[in-house]
């Protein structure tokens, strides 16, 4: 596989990991019976939960998928483009988890993934210039 | 207090990002198969930059949740 597919490739896996741990984490704390502070016991208990464990690890997962990333293209390539996770996350609240969305936003997410669009029409790696001396 | 802890959040989240893009340029081109990951495991305990943005990844972390128990969440999630 060539480099830019793979990277496109490698950026959805990250969006789609990234997005489905935040989404298991968000219900497994929002089925969590007590309200969790900053106590270290509670935050324990609440990992219990299979739905935080499973977070968890996909957040972790997500983690060295973008180390991965970043390892082919540019900081301010990934970045922006990482983005457009936001427009997952605005999906997935609202037919997933029953949350409201305005129109405000959804105009806020249309030009997040306008963005996106445009850094993804530039070159994803700086060229690297060697120096020649003489 | 606050605005101390949201700069420190920020910085804390440009400075990992900065060091990781870095190092991870240096080790080359990684892939995320079973032995990928464990490559990349094995980088961060390797390399000082890349231990170093894990310990600011932590910092985020916490410093977030210290912002978040003072200050509504949608403005801790827009700064």
């Amino acid at each position: 596989m060539k480099r830019a597919p793979r990277t496109y490739a490698l950026l959805l896996l990250f969006i789609l990991v990234k997005q489905c741990g935040n989404l298991s984490m968000a219900w497994g704390m929002k089925h969590f019976p007590e309200t969790v502070s900053l106590h270290p016991l509670l935050y324990l208990r609440a990992m219990a939960s299979p739905y935080v464990v499973l977070g968890i690890a996909m957040l972790i997962l997500s983690v060295l998928t973008r180390m991965a990333l970043l390892s082919m293209a540019d900081l301010s390539f990934i970045l922006p483009l990482t983005a457009v996770g936001y427009v997952l996350s605005a999906l997935m609240g609202r037919f997933l988890l029953g949350e409201e969305v305005t129109a405000s936003r959804w105009m806020g997410v249309a030009l997040v993934f306008l963005g996106s669009l445009l850094v993804s029409s530039t070159p994803q790696m700086t060229p690297v210039v060697e120096e020649t001396r003489k | 207090m606050k605005w101390a802890m949201v700069t420190l959040m920020v910085s804390a989240t440009v400075l990992s990002d900065v060091l990781q893009s870095f190092e991870m340029k240096r080790a080359g081109e990684q892939t995320v198969g079973a032995r990928g990951l464990v490559r990349i495991l094995k980088l961060i305990a390797s390399r000082r930059y890349l231990i170093l943005g894990v310990v600011c990844m932590a910092g985020t972390f916490f410093a977030f949740l210290e912002v978040v128990q003072k200050a509504p969440l949608r403005f801790v999630v827009r700064a």
